[in-house]
């Protein structure tokens, strides 16, 4: 059998079985390399080259800047900030938000941690003003997400490492308007 | 059935996890054995290098745990 066959095969077999996709690359790449001879010494050293890069570096301290905001009152002053330019009205509660997370997103890079910063103040201020909590949660998760976006941003980070043609500066310039236009959307969808 | 197949997966897993504590304890001692260095600070590399196996046990230690849990047929 080709060993590419083999490889493939392997792979979509695993996942399908359920093994998680990382071992299931590692576990059918390992075992084709360790066949076909091609130096098992190859898999420890691209595992350590995969993980071992600067840029990377700056993802825990994204996370800990969300988790900062979230801890210190900074998350709860932006809100107050958001509250004063979009005023209180019907579904007021949704906008602020989505604005607050936009801000967030534009001083963090994470979005899981942008979510945790604006989910630990909004959430409990939304159950308050009687927002059913599918819909609280649903809000808030969407306009954390749509934070990978603006810069600056982790997966710009990760996708600049993986890809090195494309620069962090550019993919940076490039999320500005498309995030801002997804958080306009959020806010306008009916 | 179902069960059988977690049970494979997640043995799939820890075997995946311990060949890479394997692989990296031998290019671990490889850099040590041959005393190379990194070229900016001159620091011998084998004390980056050498948390690829540490981790990779730490991780088949959790794959453990996760195996006897699921063979106590808890979920």
């Amino acid at each position: 059998m080709h060993p590419a066959v083999l490889l493939f095969g392997l792979f979509f077999f695993l996942m399908f079985a359920g093994v998680p996709i990382a071992a299931s690359l590692g576990l059918a790449g390992t075992l084709v390399i360790a066949l076909t001879g091609l130096g098992i010494m190859a898999v420890p050293t691209n595992v350590y080259a995969g993980i071992a890069k600067y840029p990377l570096l700056a993802v825990p301290m994204f996370v800990l800047a969300g988790a900062i905001f979230d801890r210190s009152g900074v998350a709860a002053r932006l809100l107050r900030f958001t509250t004063a330019i979009i005023g209180q009205g019907r579904g007021s509660l949704a906008v602020i938000t989505i604005v607050v997370a936009m801000i967030i997103g534009g001083i963090s890079g994470s979005g899981p941690a942008c979510t945790a910063a604006v989910g630990g103040v909004m959430l409990g201020a939304m159950m308050r003003a009687g927002y059913p909590p599918g819909f609280a949660a649903a809000v808030t998760a969407a306009a954390g997400s749509t934070d990978i976006l603006i810069p600056p941003s982790v997966a710009f980070i990760i996708y600049s490492v993986l890809v090195p043609s494309a620069t962090v500066p550019a993919l940076f310039a490039a999320g500005i308007v498309p995030g801002m236009l997804a958080c306009i959307a959020s806010v306008f969808r009916p | 059935m179902a069960h059988r197949v977690r049970v494979g997966a997640t043995v799939l897993v820890g075997i995946t996890f311990l060949l890479l504590a394997i692989l990296g304890a031998r290019m671990a001692y490889d850099e040590y054995r041959y005393e190379v260095t990194s070229p900016g600070l001159g620091l011998p590399t084998w004390i980056y290098t050498i948390w690829l196996p540490v981790l990779s046990m730490a991780i088949l230690g959790r794959v453990v745990g996760v195996l006897l849990r699921l063979l106590k047929g808890g979920d």
